[in-house]
């Protein structure tokens, strides 16, 4: 009787399974690199929203200075007029600075529940049981398709020994219901 | 020569604002300004257009031919309406700070003017009404603290502003003095003076908004900041951009407990207090009254093509406007 494992359907099997299984872990390890590049460009584009929030808020600072000191002194009109002006000018700084805080802000929150930190490293052992558990069902399935097959096989070999016994009742294909007459060994139920 | 016609003066904020902005039309060159009031006006020693009348502005009788009518409420219009007829041709300034029929009514909306909105608010409740067919100028919420009685050094205790929503400004005082703070409340309309030196050694002030349809311009918000007090307010639709949460006052829910939890936690702590009063002062000085001077000044630079345009929209089909906002 052949062996399960040298049968050439299981050797297939198994081949394509490790082809599989280098594939998910070649594309595993491509999220992986794209995770950290991603990390790495969010990082950088923060430093440049900081290097420009710094001279917006140094011109901020500034245009607040000025107005204040202007308001402290008895202004005439012009001087008035220029202080308006001043906190005209000062409007869309402001919105800028806001509008840029915001950026970083959202930035600086994670984009998701699983690809925070260092997501790929965390949730590597996840990821392998997980294709261990579907590498071990579709084995499973495999083995059952085998088993199938090998009792075909036996029933066909059962019924060309017992063809030449000539009136003799036909057993049931498994043998084990039916007359006295010798099945084929149930090994596998 | 501009005629201002103030057919009803009064004490409040709005009076003060419309002073005020009389006064920056002054320093327009090329126009003169007079104001008109019925015969019969008796001005209040405090009224903000005391100033101007002691400074030879006030005439008895309204000028005959005016380059520019300005007028700001229905009254008004009314008294524009027996002084100078029906003249579609008379250009006019209309100063809007309210919404309701007070503030547009005898016919305001039916004759060309130059509509200036005191406040973003206010603006945004003319717009969203689609009363209005010409287009809209808008001055900002502004407010110099030299013009404010001098806060106390030492501050305690909460004022609790809610002209509009007695009960819920009753609660908030109870819970309070129940948390064994100090804390004084408006539950009718104070004074101008009334609130500002009540405002003067209050730590934390709680200001409950003017119910829609009624926006107010700011004031007593910028007033608050600027006399170093930390402000809570309600979170209805923001004043003009005037409140950031956590950064220049606290914005809760109209809710007693959320409110008396606000007051007590700011009263409790000095550090946020610190930090609010500090958001509060960098506002006030971006609501400095140059940039509303700066604004109707521009306005009134480009009063020829404004008036154009508020004429152009008369001379197009009218809108039909929303029903009054409740």
């Amino acid at each position: 009787m052949t062996d399960i494992s040298s049968h050439p359907l299981w050797h297939n099997t198994e081949r394509e399974f490790l082809r599989a299984e280098r594939l998910i872990e070649r594309a595993v390890d491509q999220l992986q690199a794209q995770g950290l590049q991603h990390q790495q460009e969010r990082a950088r584009v923060g430093l440049e929203l900081e290097r420009a929030l710094a001279p917006i808020q140094s011109l901020s600072a500034g245009l607040q200075q000025v107005i204040e000191t202007m308001a402290q002194q008895r202004q005439e009109n012009r001087l008035q007029r220029w202080q308006g002006e001043l906190q005209n000018l000062l409007i869309p700084v402001d919105e800028a600075e806001l509008q840029l805080q915001e950026l970083l802000l959202q930035l600086e929150q994670p984009t998701s529940e699983h690809w925070q930190g260092q997501p790929l490293a965390e949730a590597r052992p996840a990821i392998q049981r997980l294709q261990l558990q579907l590498l071990l069902s579709q084995r499973q399935r495999q083995v059952q398709q085998l088993q199938a097959e090998l009792k075909e096989l036996r029933l066909r070999c059962w019924t060309l020994e017992t063809s030449g016994s000539a009136g003799s009742p036909q057993p049931e294909p498994d043998g084990l219901q039916g007359g006295s007459a010798p099945g084929p060994p149930a090994i596998f139920g | 020569m501009a005629q201002v016609l103030v057919a009803d003066p009064g004490l409040g904020s709005a009076s003060h604002k419309l002073a005020q902005i009389v006064r920056y039309g002054q320093d327009q060159p090329h126009l003169r300004w007079r104001l008109w009031m019925p015969a019969s006006t008796r001005l209040h020693p405090e009224s903000p257009w005391q100033a101007l009348a002691s400074s030879g502005l006030l005439f008895a009788q309204p000028h005959p031919a005016p380059a520019l009518l300005l007028l700001s409420d229905a009254a008004d219009w009314r008294e524009a309406k027996r002084i100078y007829g029906d003249r579609p041709d008379l250009p006019k300034l209309h100063l809007l700070h309210g919404l309701d029929l007070r503030h547009w009514g005898h016919g305001a909306l039916g004759q060309p003017a130059v509509r200036v909105a005191l406040g973003e608010g206010l603006a945004e409740g003319l717009r969203r009404s689609q009363r209005l067919r010409e287009p809209l100028q808008v001055l900002p919420a502004c407010l110099d603290p030299e013009t404010l009685p001098p806060p106390l050094r030492l501050k305690q205790g909460c004022l609790v502003l809610g002209r509009d929503h007695p009960e819920l400004a009753l609660a908030v005082q109870q819970g309070l003095l129940a948390a064994g703070f100090s804390c004084r409340c408006e539950l009718s309309p104070w004074p101008r003076t009334h609130w500002q030196q009540a405002m003067v050694d209050s730590a934390v002030v709680v200001h409950l908004a003017s119910p829609d349809g009624r926006p107010d311009l700011g004031q007593r918000q910028l007033a608050a900041m600027a006399m170093g007090a930390a402000l809570v307010v309600d979170g209805r639709p923001l004043v003009d951009g005037l409140h950031r949460h956590g950064s220049n006052a606290l914005v809760c829910l109209a809710d007693a407990a959320e409110l008396i939890q606000a007051a007590t936690g700011l009263l409790q702590d000095s550090a946020l207090r610190a930090r609010l009063v500090q958001g509060g002062k960098a506002v006030l000085l971006r609501h400095r009254t140059a940039l509303e001077r700066l604004r109707f000044q521009e306005v009134l630079d480009q009063l020829p093509s404004h008036w154009s345009a508020a004429r152009l929209a008369h001379a197009a089909p009218a809108l039909s406007p929303l029903p009054p906002s409740r």
